[in-house]
């Protein structure tokens, strides 16, 4: 993925990465022209993906170990049961109001199926009946990444 | 008013740099899968469009069948979900030795190396990912892709004749050729088949995709022809179709049949595989191993004629 600069007409240059919330990413880029500065923030869903890869943006700084990403990823036995989306969805399910994206499955839980997004939804604060708060309706996308000029700064929903 | 600017224009004029060094990354991936497959002269997938049909009994076997005839073999458990292999071989428990370099994979009987998703997981645990995307079917295709990689780039084979890897049941695109086409320089593949229309049909649908993805399909290995009475060794028929009219249709050789054997599923259950070479189905694996071996062996002499 490359950011283009209009007003200079040239890419924007990737610059660091830094994780300005719990499974957030925030993607720096500049500008080599004007100096301009644009952070693209991952939700925890999107960060995933991009992990997923088995990449890290920007490159390596440590060697890669063996089943580096199986072993990162696999649940383990004190961690099983379901996860956020599952037990968002199973909130929803049983007509609950939607419950914290953070909240951990209890042990056993089924697993739902559905939006893979369903949890980070839920996280923007969108409500049982649909409608998202002032902040997440004036975002470009609830599903996509979340793109503000640094200078802009306030607090976007991830 | 600002002009519109044409985003075509902008980057036909803009030279693309890597500089958030991804696609370097992904190429360093690709080339570690290269470099550890490289010491690995034939590497074979075992797959079937249906479940069910025993493709991880016949990969066993014929691992086991090409050691017996001296080879040096390695076994990759690629059904993620319900891998079996280390159990059939009495491997279940153990696990993959980590080191800087690699891992290290536990060596099952006649000296076969087995790499498996089981040797990760708990006794009765199924796989199960952490993180907010843990049930999304979109984020469990690229995970799983990712981690057949890190089989094939991480775990330390050293030199071999042959890698059979056991594929998952599935026809299409849910899997089996793609993951087929991951591996570098792959022989071929064989196909599991039982004598059931049902399966047959699927079956072909698996060898038509393979195809499509530029698979050299080998054969075809009928599984379940028959079925051997444990008491008096009598064979009687299991089912009713036609392999060798799907062969034929599909222009390829029937490498062998095997019969549904109670005592040789037995043991492979237990953990504890039978091994006698002169046991009648086990020599039947040995005789489609012989095939296998014939057909690698005519496709290196044409290769090399041409």
């Amino acid at each position: 993925m490359k950011f283009v600069c209009l007003n200079c007409e040239t890419y924007m240059n990737f610059e660091k990465v830094e994780k300005p919330g719990e499974g957030s990413l925030g993607v720096f880029f500049g500008c080599p022209s004007c100096g301009a500065k644009f952070s693209m923030v991952t939700n925890p869903g999107e960060t995933q993906m991009v992990s997923s890869l088995g990449v890290q943006l920007g490159g390596r700084t440590t060697e890669a170990q063996p089943f580096e990403m199986t072993r990162g990823t696999l649940k383990e036995e004190a961690q099983a049961g379901s996860g956020q989306m599952a037990a968002y969805l199973n909130e929803k399910i049983q007509g609950g109001q939607p419950v914290a994206a953070s909240t951990p499955g209890k042990a056993g839980e089924k697993s739902g199926g559905g939006c893979p997004f369903s949890a980070m939804v839920a996280e923007m604060g969108l409500t049982s009946s649909g409608s998202l708060p002032t902040a997440a309706r004036a975002s470009p996308s609830s599903h996509g990444a979340l793109m503000h000029r640094r200078s802009l700064t306030g607090s976007l929903p991830l | 008013m600002a002009i519109e600017k044409d985003l075509k224009t902008i980057l036909g004029k803009l030279k693309y740099s890597d500089d958030a060094k991804v696609v370097a990354q992904i190429t360093d991936q690709m080339k570690q899968v290269q470099a550890r497959m490289a010491g690995i002269k034939h590497k074979l997938v075992v797959m079937s469009g249906k479940g069910g049909v025993g493709k991880s009994m016949t990969t066993v076997n014929l691992a086991l069948a090409l050691a017996r005839q001296h080879a040096r073999v390695g076994l990759l458990d690629v059904d993620l979900n319900g891998p079996c292999v280390p159990r059939m071989l009495g491997l279940h428990g153990r696990s993959l030795t980590m080191t800087p370099e690699g891992a290290l994979p536990p060596v099952g009987p006649l000296g076969v190396k087995v790499a498996s998703m089981d040797f990760f997981l708990g006794a009765a645990s199924p796989v199960r990912w952490k993180g907010p995307m843990d049930v999304s079917p979109v984020w469990l295709g690229l995970m799983e892709m990712n981690v057949i990689r890190e089989f094939l780039a991480d775990v330390m084979w050293g030199e071999l004749d042959y890698l059979l890897a056991d594929l998952p049941p599935g026809a299409a695109a849910d899997k089996p050729p793609v993951i087929a086409g991951f591996i570098p320089d792959l022989a071929g593949a064989i196909v599991v088949t039982t004598p059931s229309e049902v399966a047959s049909d699927v079956v072909q649908k698996s060898v038509t995709y393979a195809r499509d993805m530029g698979i050299k399909v080998l054969g075809i290995v009928e599984n379940m022809s028959e079925y051997r009475c444990p008491s008096c060794g009598e064979l009687n028929e299991l089912f009713e179709g036609n392999t060798d009219a799907m062969c034929e249709a599909l222009d390829l050789p029937l490498l062998g049949r095997i019969p549904f054997d109670r005592k040789l599923a037995r043991t492979f259950d237990k953990g504890e595989p039978l091994l006698d070479e002169t046991y009648p189905t086990i020599q039947r694996y040995q005789d489609i191993a012989g095939r296998i071996r014939t057909l690698l062996d005519y496709k290196r002499v044409l290769a090399e004629k041409l």
